[in-house]
């Protein structure tokens, strides 16, 4: 097991954003969570990264406590996240951009070795040809792709995408579902994804995790969970 | 145990005057999200405008302190569309300068109009003491403390009961969605800081009797009422007076028991230790890092 | 791409003119304006590795140039221990005291840190005044003319010149250093955005309090060498407010994160403001307001710099020039 969730709960003042939820992310798999706005989703993310502490429960990665470290130990540990709106660093280009994450794994002063890096990861995504861009110019779409690209060049263990696909066109959510699928092929890289374009995280995801006002709802293949009654109430409501 | 007492109970009288620096203070920024680094200079404005009526129209400060306070309101309205309003959305580095910038302008005008001599105001009651029990209170100083406790609960009041106070507060909270309730945020944003301003003019108006006037007595009060708004919590009203109060004792025992050179260490330390156990203040929200 | 190496062509004619200075420069007072325009570059540049590169604005820096300032002066007064050590003691001092408050002030938002730094320096300046028996309090300290090169004191200003010269040059070959580094790439990172930093791995708190000590370091070398040019310290110029925000307004108006940046607005402001002050001593106040004025202009409209604004309107106007040559030489191939 890369990455465990053992009952973890958040509490926001009275309210339990997250309640009890368990959850297992296995080597190079690829885990879609779902769930209605608000059903905490993000919330889960921001726990797992240290971002928000647990008020009860554990996250274990490679079999070792992380709860409570603080975000940037658990990057370095190998857990990385991308936000769910960008936060690129504005004023640096797009390279030094992606630098920034390949630092992480380098020494202070080998700088060729990160620029190296960082190109390659840009030739993977796609963002090669806009390099020397300024990150404030880019697209929605080029946005989204450079926070995946920047959190590549870490080096993760598993990636945690946040609705990495909002706000693109069918064809651009297309090539960065084409995009998820070479990173784990090619690296074996463990995703968790949350997404709300259906179409997009049936066809990708291993397994399904569905979450509704802070509890796990159902867990299964994509075919399995779109079958279930309890999901289909909580999108739609009950008839 | 007696002095103890005594410089207790004036550690607390001061104290209410570090709270009515700060409340206009903890107001702009909890409403706007402004910080005001020009706040010690319109005290300074304030002092000078009691001073110069008190010199030539034989004004007494506190008579004056209507005409001195709705002056102040209107000069605030004068700088909040001049210099607020541009800065507003802009990044810290652009309202932290701006303000300062704003500052040292009014002070350097003061230097440059009023010169730097120390100015006092010597009226009847200035050195007059009241004697409670062991006690002596000086009478401007209580004068002070009890005006400041005055506005400090009729702002309190105002901003529960009135509208216009209840959209302050709504903006304070959640400015966007205050603004999709149908609150006109600019003229509520204008009216909040012109009312910050006034209320430091009102502190201003109650230290002429107390205390000497000079272009840079802003500095003296500023830094402190900055400790103090950030021990009540940001945007508190009830925690900037409780900061005040707080401010006004560890001040005064420290100058007592320890020695005067290290008052003005003393609110620093006490910066210093809040923001290391409760960053938040008395009654502010802890936040987290996203 | 032809005007990327005229940028570096120009950078290297700078560097090699401003070292002809010292000798074209004949009269007292452009040598006196020199001296501090290099001193002060140097000392912005320093104040920027906190202000510029990593975005934590600090209105307190003189509490460093002032410690520098004292501990070099104290220490060759009481000891005879030479400037030379005394300024790296001093140096020290000052990193110590600004990375222990860079831990401490970790959770202020922008403008609060801003009020924590004042509070500071406000704190040593007051402690400064009051401790009379080390300091001399608001008397200051008159340094003796003892020339001699281990007591940093030479006649005529040349030699200041040249020292001032050397620490600028090796404060910017700091700067540039950290610019391309890990280091570097990790302030700016937590300045643009914090979160994403984090995310990304960068220990913020102590990326700002390393940035705090070498910032502090440069600052508190520069006091000292104030002080041995000036020969003169007392409280409310090397720890005033005055001080702190020539240094930072020297960095934002020549270009904030920039390295050559400072150099620029030092070039620009110290003269200006030395000539305002032998100018309009008549009118005390007249120096801080007009100040004032420049930096409101300044932030409101030019927030990057004047650096970058004007790298932005060379850059634009290379474009133009560089279409119109591409149109006439396409015509001229036809």
């Amino acid at each position: 097991m890369l990455l465990e969730l053992k009952s973890i709960t958040k509490y926001f003042g009275g309210l339990k954003a997250i309640n009890s939820v368990d959850m297992v992310v296995e080597e190079g798999q690829i885990v879609g969570l779902i769930g209605p706005n608000g059903a905490g989703k993000t919330t889960i993310f921001n726990c797992i990264t240290g971002f928000l502490k647990l008020n009860e429960g554990k996250v274990l990665f490679e079999d070792k406590d992380i709860s409570g470290k603080k975000p940037n130990d658990i990057c370095q540990l190998g857990i990385c996240r991308t936000f769910q709106i960008s936060r690129p660093f504005g004023r640096m280009s797009v390279l030094d951009n992606v630098m920034v994450g390949s630092f992480l794994r380098v020494r202070e002063f080998e700088i060729l070795r990160a620029r190296n890096m960082a190109i390659g990861v840009l030739e993977f995504t796609g963002l090669a040809s806009k390099k020397d861009q300024q990150a404030n110019s880019l697209t929605i779409a080029d946005r989204k792709r450079l926070e995946l690209a920047r959190s590549l060049a870490t080096q993760p263990k598993i990636l945690l995408l946040d609705e990495t696909m909002a706000g693109l066109r069918p064809s651009e959510v297309n090539e960065v579902v084409a995009l998820l699928k070479r990173i784990v092929k090619e690296s074996n890289i463990a995703l968790v994804i949350i997404e709300h374009i259906m179409k997009a995280i049936m066809s990708i995801s291993d397994k399904v995790v569905v979450l509704d006002y802070g509890k796990k709802i159902a867990e299964g293949t994509p075919s399995e969970v779109s079958k279930n009654p309890s999901v289909i109430e909580a999108y739609l409501g009950r008839e | 145990m007696n002095n103890f007492v005594q410089v207790f109970i004036f550690g607390i009288l001061s104290g209410g005057i570090y709270g009515l620096v700060s409340v206009g203070l903890t107001l702009i920024f909890g409403v706007l999200k402004l910080v005001n680094f020009a706040h010690g200079e319109f005290l300074m404005l304030a002092m000078y405008l009691s001073y110069w009526s008190f010199k030539f129209f034989s004004i007494d400060p506190y008579a004056g302190a209507i005409l001195t306070v709705i002056l102040m309101f209107c000069f605030g309205y004068f700088i909040y569309n001049i210099l607020m309003k541009p800065i507003l959305y802009e990044p810290h580095v652009v309202q932290i300068f701006a303000t300062l910038a704003l500052s040292m302008i009014l002070q350097n005008v003061a230097l440059l109009f009023f010169k730097a001599d120390f100015r006092n105001v010597r009226t009847a009651y200035s050195l007059s003491v009241l004697n409670i029990g062991w006690f002596k209170l000086s009478s401007p100083n209580l004068v002070a403390f009890v005006i400041a406790v005055a506005a400090a609960i009729s702002l309190y009041i105002f901003l529960k009961t009135t509208d216009i106070g209840k959209a302050m507060r709504a903006i304070s909270q959640n400015d966007r969605a205050a603004r999709l309730m149908g609150i006109n945020i600019d003229i509520i944003y204008m009216f909040t800081y012109c009312i910050g301003v006034a209320l430091v003019g009102l502190a201003g108006v109650v230290l002429v009797p107390i205390y000497s006037i000079y272009p840079t007595v802003g500095s003296s009060f500023v830094n402190p009422a900055f400790v103090c708004v950030v021990l009540g919590g940001l945007g508190s009203v009830p925690g900037a007076v409780l900061g005040g109060l707080t401010i006004g004792i560890v001040e005064s025992l420290t100058g007592f028991y320890i020695g005067a050179e290290f008052q003005q260490a003393a609110y620093f330390i006490v910066f210093l230790i809040i923001l290391i156990i409760r960053p938040q203040g008395f009654f502010g929200e802890k936040e987290e890092i996203i | 791409m032809f005007y990327f190496y005229q940028k570096v062509f120009l950078r290297y004619l700078i560097w090699l003119a401003m070292g002809f200075l010292p000798f074209i420069l004949k009269s007292e007072y452009y040598k006196d304006c020199l001296v501090l325009t290099l001193l002060w570059a140097g000392v912005a540049m320093g104040w920027n590795i906190l202000g510029g590169y990593a975005g934590q604005l600090s209105i307190g820096h003189a509490a460093f140039f002032g410690m520098g300032a004292y501990v070099s002066t104290l220490l060759y007064m009481n000891y005879g221990l030479s400037p030379w050590i005394g300024m790296l003691i001093g140096g020290l001092m000052a990193g110590g005291f600004a990375f222990l408050l860079g831990l401490i002030t970790l959770r202020l938002r922008g403008p609060f840190f801003v009020l924590a730094t004042i509070a500071f320096a406000e704190v040593i300046r007051i402690s400064a005044i009051s401790w009379r028996s080390l300091t001399r309090g608001s008397l200051g300290i008159l340094i003796p003319f003892n020339l001699g090169f281990w007591n940093m004191i030479w006649r005529g200003k040349d030699a200041y010149i040249w020292l001032t010269l050397v620490y600028m040059l090796l404060v910017y070959i700091v700067c540039r250093t950290i610019e391309s580094r890990k280091f570097g790439y990790y302030l700016v990172a937590l300045r643009e955005n914090n979160p994403a930093a984090l995310a990304l791995g960068i220990d913020t708190a102590k990326m700002k309090a390393r940035a705090a000590f070498i910032s502090a370091f440069i600052t508190a070398i520069g006091g000292s060498i104030y002080a041995q040019y000036i020969m003169f310290v007392e409280p409310s110029t090397v720890f005033g407010i005055m001080c702190s925000v020539q240094m930072s307004l020297i960095a934002i108006i020549g270009g904030l994160g920039i390295a050559g940046g400072p150099i620029f607005g030092a070039f620009l402001l110290i003269p200006l403001s030395t000539f305002f002050r032998g100018a309009l001593t008549k009118y005390s106040g007249l120096n801080g307001l007009v100040y004032g004025f420049v930096l409101v202009f300044v932030i409101l409209f030019m927030r990057e710099g004047l650096l970058p604004k004007i790298s932005e309107l060379w850059e634009r106007w290379g474009n133009i020039y560089y279409n119109i040559i591409k149109k006439r030489k396409h015509i001229l191939d036809k």
